[in-house]
């Protein structure tokens, strides 16, 4: 590692502590090209870079704690904002010292080549973020392809920073955190949309079997977002009387859509994250599973079945779910 | 109990992070007080503290003569509230506690069906002995009188609460200056003379979101409502050559117009150690209720203001649901 290297890199540690990130990791960009696909990759964003910094920033405790959804909701928004006011400053600081830099915002799509489904699940980052996650050791991909920390479990949130720097990049953990299908299971077991793999052979590495159901977990954790918004669109244009489009024109969806657009912005894409508080990885998870709420979420041993040489899961789903969402409104 | 300089150090902390002042409620008491079910429980078991935060508008924005730009400096000093509540949450948990911001903003559809915030922050505010929920249900500080805005937190911290002001800041209708200036007259203008602030302080909370939220997603179904129902044919570029749909896209973009968008009842109040003088020495501000112009009717039993509205040049502003009426001939 060189001295300017090493310069860089203290620098960029000591400006993110001063900005309250809890997480900084760095990859290497060349590394992230092989590993994505065409359209995640960092090129197609800033050719000239040479290392992505990964910024991370946990869930408040107390978020976890509380059982008001749309205060979850409005919290991940939040985080979200924060990390990418932390990303430009970083950017700032790194042109400053004469490198080439670019935000990567945790929020923002670009739909030529992306879709809101990329931001899945619970809003965590972007693939590209958090594959540089990975590669820069910070977590290991759970069952749901959220990065898991040894710190916070999946209960962090990613930005980064394409530079054109050179940082030495850190090496990715030995192990795998999550502990599969087999072993738990309790983040598909709780998932109010099934999204998340219940069902695999025995004994099946978790690469063979993590997955999402992106359209599933996005009626979840966008429930008034870009998607909703289509939907009801077309649902209005749909009506067959004058009053009946009406109706559905000024119903509780419409009213939540403008929310999420107007006050809630980034918080459109962190609607859910049931995923996350169950899940038992994290230094952070004792405490969390003692609170009020949280103690009610999953029993400890979960119903599952074995037959055929498969292990399949019971979706038990969460204790409450949002009073008007967007598969109810559309039945 | 926490320990004893944890209250100290929270309020030091908010001061540094640009609060202009700090209180705190105990979740049990406020909860008994609660009628609603706007409590902390709603949002968190296992909590024991309320804190607030209050964060003024800057003075040199009162002196804007556009309604429109001041709803922005309005939403910057409402973002800046709750930032420092988030900033002090951040700050309890990294010594151990956990705590939940609480949005001043977000209006909960499952408490009310118009939307309810989460917490009703101006009670609380008055509980945890920040200053006085005045005739219009703004609420008051000492400094700054009602051009403040609020940012809260809960915690499992318990800290010690404060208790509320010994006395009332808002004269009521002997002041009456916020009831006669309402544009959409949302204030009580009449009471017994019996009767004292705290026994007649309202808000006729729809009339006020007239003006408060006049481009919002209420004014987009009176729009649509009107244009579906016109009776005539409507030429499609007069229906989108319109200011509205600008405007609307303004509010959804940047909230500007879109909440908090109404501050004639801010402008006069004569509240405030600390802004109300500079305001007055503003020229167009003194314009908007020059001496005299609060009439005061006393009967033997009865106290009753003579409404006057806003500066006729501002008064369109406030009366966006006409927006249209033009084109599909309503009132003439």
């Amino acid at each position: 590692m060189t001295a300017a290297s090493q310069s860089v890199e203290g620098s960029v540690q000591a400006l993110a502590r001063s900005l309250a990130l809890d997480l900084v990791g760095y990859a290497s960009t060349t590394d992230l090209e092989r590993r994505l696909d065409a359209r995640h990759r960092p090129s197609t964003l800033g050719p000239e870079a040479r290392t992505v910094i990964v910024l991370g920033k946990r869930t408040l405790r107390g978020v976890l704690w509380a059982k008001h959804l749309a205060s979850k909701q409005l919290a991940g928004g939040r985080t979200l904002r924060a990390l990418e006011f932390a990303a430009e400053r970083i950017a700032f600081d790194l042109e400053r010292r004469g490198a080439l830099a670019l935000p990567v915002s945790p929020a923002s799509l670009d739909f030529e080549k992306r879709t809101p489904e990329d931001l899945l699940p619970a809003g965590q980052g972007s693939p590209l973020l958090r594959e540089a996650a990975v590669l820069a050791g910070l977590g290991t991909l759970g069952l749901n392809r959220m990065v898991l920390t040894p710190e916070y479990g999946p209960r962090v949130f990613f930005a980064g920073v394409l530079t054109s720097a050179e940082i030495e990049p850190g090496a990715e953990l030995d192990e795998e955190l999550c502990l599969g299908l087999e072993e738990c299971g309790r983040c598909a077991a709780i998932c109010p949309a099934d999204a998340i793999p219940r069902r695999a052979p025995r004994g099946a590495r978790l690469t063979a079997i993590r997955d999402l159901d992106e359209r599933a977990c996005a009626r979840s954790c966008q429930p008034f977002g870009f998607d909703a918004f289509s939907e009801h669109l077309a649902s209005i244009f749909e009506a067959r009387t004058g009053d009946e489009m009406w109706q559905r024109m000024r119903g509780r969806k419409s009213g939540e859509i403008w929310s999420e657009m107007a006050m809630m912005k980034e918080a459109a894409l962190t609607g859910c994250s049931e995923c996350v508080q169950v899940c038992p990885v994290g230094r952070d998870y004792e405490r969390l599973r003692s609170s009020v709420h949280r103690r009610h979420d999953l029993p400890d041993r979960l119903p599952r079945r074995e037959a055929d040489g498969f292990v399949e899961i019971e979706n038990l789903g969460p204790q409450i779910r949002r009073r008007t969402t967007w598969e109810q409104e559309r039945r | 109990m926490s320990p004893p300089n944890l209250k100290q150090d929270l309020a030091r902390f908010a001061f540094e992070r640009g609060a202009d002042s700090v209180g705190v409620a105990d979740v049990a008491a406020y909860t008994a007080a609660v009628e609603s079910g706007q409590v902390p429980d709603y949002l968190c078991e296992g909590m024991k503290s309320i804190v607030v935060v209050t964060k003024h508008l800057l003075t040199g924005a009162m002196a804007l003569q556009d309604v429109a730009t001041q709803s922005t400096n309005s939403h910057l000093a409402l973002d800046s509230a709750e930032e420092t509540a988030w900033e002090i949450a951040e700050w309890l948990e990294d010594r151990g506690h956990c705590a939940l911001p609480v949005s001043g903003e977000y209006a909960d559809l499952d408490l009310k069906w118009t939307g309810a915030g989460l917490l009703d922050l101006k009670w609380t505010a008055e509980f945890a002995g920040l200053g006085h929920v005045g005739l219009n249900l703004n609420f008051l500080t000492p400094e700054y009188g009602s051009r403040v805005y609020l940012g809260a937190l809960i915690t499992d911290a318990e800290l010690e609460p404060d208790a509320p002001l010994d006395r009332d800041l808002c004269p009521g209708l002997r002041c009456g200056r916020c009831a006669v200036i309402c544009p959409p007259k949302a204030i009580p203008l009449k009471a017994s003379k019996e009767e004292s602030v705290n026994d007649i302080r309202d808000l006729d909370q729809r009339g006020c979101s007239q003006a408060a939220m006049r481009i919002s997603i209420r004014s987009l179904y009176v729009v649509l409502r009107k244009l579906l129902g016109a009776d005539v044919d409507l030429d499609a570029s007069e229906v989108l050559d319109n200011r509205y749909w600008r405007d609307f896209f303004l509010a959804t973009n940047s909230k500007r117009g879109a909440f908090a968008a109404c501050f004639e009842c801010m402008y006069i109040c004569p509240v405030g150690s600390r802004d109300i003088r500079k305001i007055m020495r503003i020229p167009y501000r003194r314009q908007d209720l020059p001496p005299g112009s609060v009439v005061h009717l006393r009967g033997d039993d009865e106290h009753e203001l003579v409404f006057r509205g806003p500066p006729a040049e501002r008064d369109p502003e406030y009366i966006r649901d006409r927006d249209f009426d033009h084109l599909v001939h309503i009132g003439g």
